[in-house]
């Protein structure tokens, strides 16, 4: 039974990981409660990211040729490994209809308002469900293709802000409390680090298993960098106001004025935004329709694809009400709700996996 | 084969769909561009809230004919309760939906800024049509009728003031704040906003626009003004300082020598002497000699040496005076607070809180440095 019969090469897995890390970080900036110390509370979450990326590839390395659906299989028996892989795939479907209602939101709710929200989200959808359709090497593809423009316009706003920018914004430093640091550097990796968890489904597909260390860690690195960036643009432009903005960055870019003639360019943040929202929710929409595939034992995953399109459409549509509830359940339940799937379970399989056969990486069957 | 082709045809209709036009597009010819707006206080507690917007029909083309004497712009002034509420409120007169994505600037009545900015502040902030760019003043007048006045050399009234602002550079009496600066003044106790004051001069048709002082905020209400000396004054210490002039008078001769400004740069530095947090503001002022109304010869080392202290002398009585003033009026404009919470985090925890009572009794320490570059053309004196 092969769902799929796509490779790709361990290097190409970079810049799908760093868009699918990104994805977040535009249309909020996370960790954003730190207020001007928000870089440090973003180092610290790099930190944090790139433990559990240690988690996620040592697990990968630990089994390799096996996806996540099966690891749970071979350590928490079958009926256990079954209930934590449905979960798991509940999971990535909540994720993915998360970052659509954001997606959605971002551009209906405050920008084109008289737009109807469907509108921004079933394109987007539709080409995804493509991607879907051409498996993971399309969807690699993809992020080769339009990751390059991402950081070219990340750099680009960062270099056309220079002027605006006001260092003195960052001290004194470290003048939060050391819960608001915790938090705030928590919440930076779990919304942009920690929903990585799902690239144990796509690691199999690598053609070179055992290099897949130093990629995702660049990936992460990476992605930690433009965050860091992100974050020291808009506190360095918008100083205590970035701490109250609700889409900091674009509040930044839109003060961009070079001669009057760069000016009025936000748009750079809605190609970033379109780019890194449509592979974030491919990649979990492909875990998501391989996954179940593989757990029904079907034969191709292609007749999930629509209906899995349509779960998230209205799962992301009715979940919550307005945006103001979405971002209280961001800041304050999401962390939380997130630790199982990003920390614990990945971290008690990995220990499961040493005491059932120790050092011998890579011979479990 | 066939299906193929369908296919083909299926993807085609669809972009033409999606591409063919945003959902809630608007023609140019249809759009009511608001290119400056004012807030002024009402009758009855609330706000009146002015407009301008361009007449494209009525713009004439530099040296053309046409227009026939038709102001370029329309001015609308409507009430409301909320700056929000007055807003929609313009619909009462204009046939369209005003598009504020355009708007240069925005004048507070002296009456209204007296009164509060916060809470109508807000929407500013708040609302994704208004940038953080636009220029802020406060009027001396009714901000609807500093929009009314007809303009030369650019016939839009809000286009005229933005240049008009930024025009100040060369004298360097009034800052330039836009609605960033004023955001961050409200969201901090360390420093307060202030604002460049426009006025009407004269009457009928003479009537003509001026920018001199600076209004004074304490938190969000307008407390004061700085005459010209004093907001050269708060330019020199928070390192505004474009270009500009300084009058010096040599002590033993009739009449005055013009500095010109070149560059300027300050810094200000919390330190604590002898027990309590001082300020030093050290000024740094590079000037060239643009005129002279007495014969002498300036490439001399004693003259030269002159008036570089007359300089120096110019540059802290201005900053004095204006921090003499601000702390009358008790309003920390220069960002001291805000220094010190950046030097002294721990001492600021304690102060910040009353920080408007403690000001006035801020020492603060000015040091200017000043440089004569050149004499420009003329090396000696002009006279037989």
């Amino acid at each position: 039974m092969i769902l799929e019969k796509g490779r790709i090469s361990s290097s190409q897995l970079i810049l799908p990981l760093l868009g699918y890390c990104l994805s977040y970080s535009v249309i909020f900036m996370p960790g954003q409660e730190a207020g001007h110390d928000v870089w440090i509370s973003t180092i610290a979450g790099i930190g944090e990211g790139l433990f559990l990326a240690f988690i996620y590839v040592s697990l990968a390395l630990k089994f390799p040729g096996k996806n996540l659906l099966e690891i749970n299989d071979y350590i928490y028996g079958r009926y256990l490994g079954k209930l934590i892989s449905i979960s798991y795939l509940w999971y990535f479907l909540h994720i993915a209809s998360l970052v659509l209602r954001n997606y959605g939101d971002f551009f209906s709710g405050v920008f084109l308002v008289e737009t109807p929200y469907l509108v921004f989200i079933i394109p987007v959808m539709i080409a995804c469900a493509s991607a879907v359709r051409n498996g993971i090497e399309v969807i690699t593809r993809t992020a080769i293709v339009l990751m390059p423009i991402t950081l070219f316009m990340y750099v680009f706003n960062f270099f056309f802000l220079l002027n605006e920018m006001d260092f003195k914004a960052f001290e004194p430093f470290f003048e939060i409390t050391f819960k608001q640091f915790t938090d705030s550097s928590h919440h930076v990796a779990v919304a942009s680090f920690g929903e990585a968890v799902v690239f144990l489904l796509i690691f199999p597909f690598i053609n070179k298993v055992k290099q897949i260390r130093m990629p995702t860690f660049l990936g992460f690195i990476l992605a930690g960098g433009v965050l860091v960036l992100n974050a020291v643009q808009n506190v360095a432009v918008l100083g205590a106001a970035s701490k109250v903005s609700t889409y900091a960055t674009v509040q930044a870019v839109r003060i961009i004025n070079v001669g009057d003639i760069f000016t009025r360019i936000e748009f750079t943040v809605y190609v970033i935004l379109v780019a890194t929202v449509f592979l974030k929710i491919s990649i979990l929409y492909y875990g998501v329709c391989l996954g179940t595939a593989q757990l029904l034992k079907l034969r191709t995953y292609l007749p999930l694809v629509l209906p899995y399109g349509i779960i998230i459409i209205l799962l992301g549509t009715f979940q919550f009400e307005n945006v103001m509830q979405i971002i209280s359940w961001f800041n304050e339940t999401y962390p939380y709700y997130s630790l199982p799937f990003q920390i614990f379970l990945p971290a008690l399989s990995l220990i499961i996996a040493y005491i059932k056969n120790p050092s011998q990486e890579g011979r479990a069957k | 084969m066939m299906k193929r082709v369908f296919k083909i045809l299926g993807i085609y209709i669809l972009i033409l769909l999606i591409l063919s036009g945003c959902w809630s597009r608007r023609e140019l010819e249809k759009l009511n561009l608001v290119i400056g707006s004012g807030l002024d206080k009402g009758p009855d507690n609330n706000i009146l809230f002015t407009v301008q917007i361009v007449k494209p029909g009525a713009l004439k083309a530099p040296g053309g004919q046409g227009g026939g004497g038709d102001k370029p712009f329309w001015n609308i002034t409507v009430p409301g309760l909320t700056a929000f509420d007055t807003f929609r409120n313009t619909t009462l007169e204009s046939n369209q939906k005003v598009y504020y994505q355009h708007n240069r600037v925005l004048i507070l009545g002296e009456e209204f800024a007296r009164d509060g900015v916060r809470k109508h502040l807000d929407l500013f902030f708040r609302d994704h049509d208004i940038r953080w760019t636009i220029r802020v003043l406060v009027s001396k007048n009714k901000a609807s009728e500093i929009l009314a006045v007809e303009t030369e050399t650019t016939s839009l009234p809000g286009f005229f003031i933005d240049e008009l602002v930024q025009a100040q550079g060369n004298r360097s009496q009034t800052p330039d704040v836009d609605l960033k600066q004023i955001l961050l003044g409200l969201m901090s106790n360390g420093i307060h906003p202030v604002a460049p004051i426009i006025k009407i001069e004269g009457e009928g048709k003479e009537k003509k626009l001026i920018i001199s002082k600076t209004a004074v905020f304490r938190d969000d209400k307008m407390v004061g003004e700085l005459n010209e000396k004093e907001s050269r004054g708060l330019l020199w210490i928070i390192n505004q300082i474009k270009s500009g002039v300084i009058n010096v008078r040599y002590p033993t001769w009739d009449g005055f020598t013009t500095l010109e400004i070149l560059r300027a740069s300050s810094q200000i530095i919390p330190v604590i002497r002898e027990g309590e947090i001082q300020i030093d503001a050290k000024i740094k002022v590079e000037s060239n000699i643009g005129s002279q109304m007495y014969s002498t010869d300036v490439t001399k080392e004693k003259t030269w040496e002159t008036l570089n202290k007359l300089q120096i002398e110019h540059v802290t009585q201005e900053a004095e005076s204006a921090i003499k003033k601000a702390k009358e009026l008790k309003s920390d404009i220069f960002g001291f607070g805000s220094a010190i919470h950046r030097e002294f985090p721990q001492q600021w925890k304690e102060m910040k809180k009353d920080w408007d009572e403690l000001f006035p009794y801020l020492v603060v320490n000015v040091e200017v440095e000043s440089e004569l570059r050149e004499s420009s053309l003329i090396i000696k004196p002009i006279r037989p």
